[in-house]
């Protein structure tokens, strides 16, 4: 067999078996790779939004419908064909016109898709030593990716967020702000982007206007537990509240979301203890909740920002929740899990108002990222 | 244009007529984008490098466009291994609709290049099809104008060699009074195919009756010569297979009497170990299962007492690299995982003696791709060094000799002194003696085989596949001189059986090769009848990832199916 069915043989080997069809596009005299499609989803009609989410060993984003979760598509993100290249973030441009992913293995990097298309049109070496999340400011003119660089806590090896303009795909500067940054989301004005440092305890609050740090704020350092110098609470993303008053954190080892104030130089507000190991989270679009997964306990918690108390936790069934994203209406959350060294994740669609699992699709090893597309984009 | 050959370096003398591109038509992209080279801002100056222009025309945005040079060619069509275009940036992540780009080229080539006029080819490839290219016409010369009247005469040379073997041919240019003119220059030819270099070694790209010329002015002598076929060929048989379910196979190691074999995707992190008391069957004798999505790589020390197994794809995110107890070699157990500074993932790994060399995911400035552990004592490793080539990332490391022989992707081939003393290195201090970055080329893994001087790259990425040969004879200057050029897939890992002079070639879906490298080598190998056996051992089904000899048996791992057991029948 050459590569010609390589990457469709291994998806079908390893159980992807939701994938019905394997369309193969010549791509080259000499190269060829597998498009894989679900023959039944192919032809229906775009208009209820879709799910992306990255799967990191197959080196991949895979396209559900949100309302079923059926695979609609997958796109390869894989230059290096055999090596794991692992696919991380996702990101949707506020203008709707383009979404986003980071690779960070190889050399990292920061793809472009073009909507509705979902046509590649550009991918930038980022230059850093990996690559997680994206942040994108209101205009989308401009994208934060940390490189979640964690051996940094050891080796004091430094850790960047590049800085990509996003017409040319340039990466016009690359912040050093602490150890193992590992989320840069930009405030609703897009003056300010909110960094997690995973590995340092903090946040750190950056003017977009002169690139520079212009607060550190430490979260949750007194927690005791984990080997010296490792961090205590690990920030690792986050959030900004509807007016861009305040950002939500999640803190992985201290199981709780975290409210930081931007007047002044930022400064802790309240907390909520929630599940355990919580990962990403998202606000629902009416600003009134926030979606939390609990990496550690396979759960979601549902936390009514007003109040900052958790309103309910949802056993999703599943091993290792990781990404958050709401659909547009706020009705449901989609939830990435990991999945772990002997299973594949994918993704649960939950009915927010409910609790009630809508569907759950596996879609291959150790998915990551997730974002929720909507139709009219 | 006219080039004083300086070890690497270009000079350029004049500007001459004989340098020239022409450009392909524009590739359209579905969407709308139109790329081309603009032919008329091409112009090599003052000779020695130019600068393009790359262009879309169209009405979509492209990307990202790779830039990548082809091998050069000389008149013949032959493929010159040596000189080399330099192009920059060999990558522009995004082309938007009425956008231009420069692009800078620059030709190098190495001392010994025969003079001539040269092509190389260019090619703009996005998503891996190919969206625009261009021809790169240079001309070679070593300066000089013959006297009148002189003459040249072949004064030695066989008159009877195999194909695929480099001999030596010798000439002297006089001038009309008789007085021999050594610093003259020799162009040499042939009558028939294959590959001369400026010095006058040559090698037979066919059999039967050859003739060889020397030229120098308008002088000529000629030597006939007949090249007898290369007879070295037989067949890989197959003997065993230990089936792996469910999970694909990474890589493999024997020693005394068991193989090691770990698991890609699916394999839940297992490491297995299988019995050879039958070195025809390997028989699963024992397995390890690990915290990793991907053990990728199984490194056994010389002595048969430690192994080593990669984790990436952990799920406490930790991964790093367990040390494995052999004392009873086929019921290996774990006796540490040391995680330390390690956590974006180890792909390769190589033990000598006391040390553990490790392959990082990711790169960092400071803490760079390559670790070096001490593992005297395999419970408590301690790292002691670190290396990053600087740029691109680091696939593979292979230490021999005291030199660390590092697969550095688009930074190409680097060589650390980490013992041999060359450059006072050590395995606590790694000093850089040599690179070889070669435009185009991706190296992913390396053999070193120190009684030739050469090193054996493979680019698993860039298709048709494409084995290199470097002469490291000299450390600091290491020098592409052949290439095996294999259809449709490409190569992954390597085994030598130096004792033979075959190198075993894992070739993904085009399975396994046995390569003839005895001797000197030089130019195409695939053009020499240097292929000995290609064995595809599961007609349809093969994939294979990496070969090892052992005992007179060739084992292979296959992505796909497991383990084999193979019989060389030559």
């Amino acid at each position: 067999m050459s590569r010609i069915a390589w990457i469709g043989r291994l998806l079908v080997k390893r159980g992807f078996h939701l994938l019905m069809q394997t369309r193969m596009v010549m791509i080259a005299p000499h190269r060829v790779v597998g498009l894989i499609v679900l023959a039944a989803a192919c032809d229906a009609p775009d208009d209820r939004g879709t799910v992306l989410t990255t799967a990191t060993l197959p080196d991949r984003v895979v396209m559900l419908d949100a309302a079923t979760g059926m695979v609609k598509d997958s796109i390869s993100l894989d230059p290096r064909p055999v090596e794991i290249d692992e696919p991380h973030g996702l990101a949707a441009a506020p203008d709707g016109k383009h979404w986003y992913a980071t690779v960070s293995h190889g050399e990292s990097t920061l793809w472009k898709f073009e909507r509705p298309s979902n046509r590649l049109v550009g991918r930038v070496r980022l230059g850093t030593s990996g690559a997680a999340r994206i942040g994108i400011t209101p205009d989308s003119r401009v994208a934060l990716v940390p490189d979640y660089y964690r051996d940094g806590v050891d080796r004091a090896a430094p850790s960047h967020v590049a800085v990509v303009e996003l017409g040319d795909l340039a990466v016009t500067a690359r912040l050093e702000l602490c150890p193992g940054p590992h989320d840069a989301q930009v405030s609703p004005d897009g003056k300010l982007a909110a960094v997690t440092c995973s590995l340092s305890d903090e946040v750190v609050l950056v003017d977009l206007g002169t690139l520079e740090p212009v607060a550190r704020v430490p979260v949750d350092r007194e927690r005791e537990g984990g080997p010296e110098r490792w961090p205590r609470s690990r920030p690792l993303n986050v959030v900004w509240g509807p007016e861009g008053e305040y950002v939500y954190v999640t803190l992985h080892l201290a199981d709780k979301v975290l409210e930081i104030g931007r007047a002044g130089e930022g400064r802790t507000m309240r907390n909520v203890v929630i599940g355990a190991g919580p990962a990403q989270l998202a606000l629902t679009p009416d600003g009134g909740t926030l979606v939390v997964a609990n990496r550690g306990d396979g759960s979601i918690s549902l936390v009514n920002r007003p109040e900052l108390a958790e309103r309910r936790r949802i056993d999703l069934g599943v091993t290792h929740p990781h990404g958050v994203a709401v659909s547009s209406d706020g009705r449901t959350a989609f939830i990435s899990y990991e999945g772990d060294t002997k299973s594949d994740g994918g993704v649960v669609a939950v009915d927010l108002t409910t609790g009630d699992v809508i569907w759950r699709r596996a879609v291959g090893q150790y998915p990551l990222g997730v974002i929720y597309l909507t139709a009219q984009h | 244009m006219r080039w004083i050959r300086r070890n690497w370096m270009m000079v350029p003398l004049a500007a001459a007529a004989m340098v020239g591109v022409s450009c392909g038509d524009g590739g359209t992209d579905p969407t709308g984008a139109i790329v081309h080279f603009g032919l008329g801002d091409i112009d090599l100056q003052a000779g020695r490098d130019t600068v393009v222009q790359i262009s879309n025309s169209g009405g979509g945005a492209i990307g990202p466009i790779e830039l990548v040079p082809l091998p050069v060619r000389d008149a013949s069509g032959n493929m010159v291994p040596g000189p080399q275009l330099q192009v920059i940036p060999s990558e522009i992540a995004t082309l938007n609709p009425g956008v231009s780009i420069s692009v800078a080229l620059a030709v190098v080539a190495p001392a010994n290049t025969s003079d001539g006029e040269y092509l190389v080819g260019l090619e703009a490839r996005s998503q891996n099809q190919l969206v625009a290219s261009a021809q790169l016409r240079f001309r070679v010369t070593s300066g000089g104008v013959s006297p009148a009247g002189s003459s040249v005469v072949i004064t030695s040379g066989p008159t009877a060699f195999i194909r695929g073997d480099v001999v030596q041919f010798t000439a002297e240019v006089r001038d009309s009074a008789g007085t021999v003119l050594p610093n003259e220059p020799v162009q040499w030819s042939v009558g028939g195919f294959g590959l001369f270099d400026a010095t006058g070694r040559f090698v037979s790209y066919s059999s039967g009756a050859i003739t060889i010329i020397a030229k120098s002015g308008s002088s000529a002598d000629t030597l006939a010569a007949t090249v007898a076929e290369r007879t070295r060929i037989g067949t890989l048989s197959t003997l065993g297979h230990g089936v792996v379910n469910q999970a694909l196979t990474s890589d493999l190691w024997v020693h005394g009497g068991v193989m090691y074999s770990g698991t890609h995707n699916g394999g839940a992190g297992t490491f297995y170990a299988w019995s050879l008391s039958n070195p025809d069957q390997p028989v699963k004798s024992d397995s390890v299962v690990v915290d990793a999505r991907v053990v990728n790589d199984v490194k056994i020390r010389s002595d048969g007492t430690l192994g080593a197994i990669t984790h990436e794809g952990s799920t406490d995110l930790l991964n790093g690299v367990s040390l494995v107890d052999l004392t009873s070699p086929e019921h290996p157990t774990i006796i540490t995982r040391y995680t330390t500074g390690l956590a974006s993932g180890i792909h390769n790994a190589w033990i000598e003696g006391n040390y553990l060399y490790l392959v990082t995911d990711g790169t960092n400035p400071t803490t760079g791709g390559l670790r070096i552990l001490d593992v005297s004592n395999p419970a408590a490793p301690t790292q002691v060094a670190q290396f990053y080539g600087g740029a691109g990332f680091l696939h593979d490391v292979y230490v021999r000799d005291g030199l660390a022989m590092l697969s550095h992707w688009s930074e190409g081939l680097i060589i650390l002194d980490v013992g041999n003393g060359v450059a006072g290195g050590s395995p606590t201090n790694p000093v850089e003696v040599g690179r070889l970055r070669i435009p185009g080329y991706l190296v992913h893994n390396a053999w070193y085989w120190p009684a030739s001087g050469y090193v054996f790259l493979g680019d698993e990425i860039n298709a048709p596949g494409r084995l290199l040969v470097i002469d490291v004879s000299d450390l600091s200057n290491p020098v592409e001189v052949a290439s095996f050029s294999g259809t449709g897939e490409t190569p992954h890992n390597f085994w030598l059986d130096e004792s033979r002079g075959i190198l075993y070639a894992a070739w993904y879906g085009s399975g396994i090769r046995a390569l003839d490298v005895s001797g000197r080598l030089m130019g195409e190998l695939q053009r020499q009848n240097r292929q000995i056996a290609q064995a595809l051992y599961d007609a349809g089904n093969t994939m294979t990832w990496a070969p090892q000899v052992d005992g007179g048996k060739i084992y292979v791992s296959d992505f796909f199916t497991g383990v084999w057991a193979l019989q060389a029948n030559f």
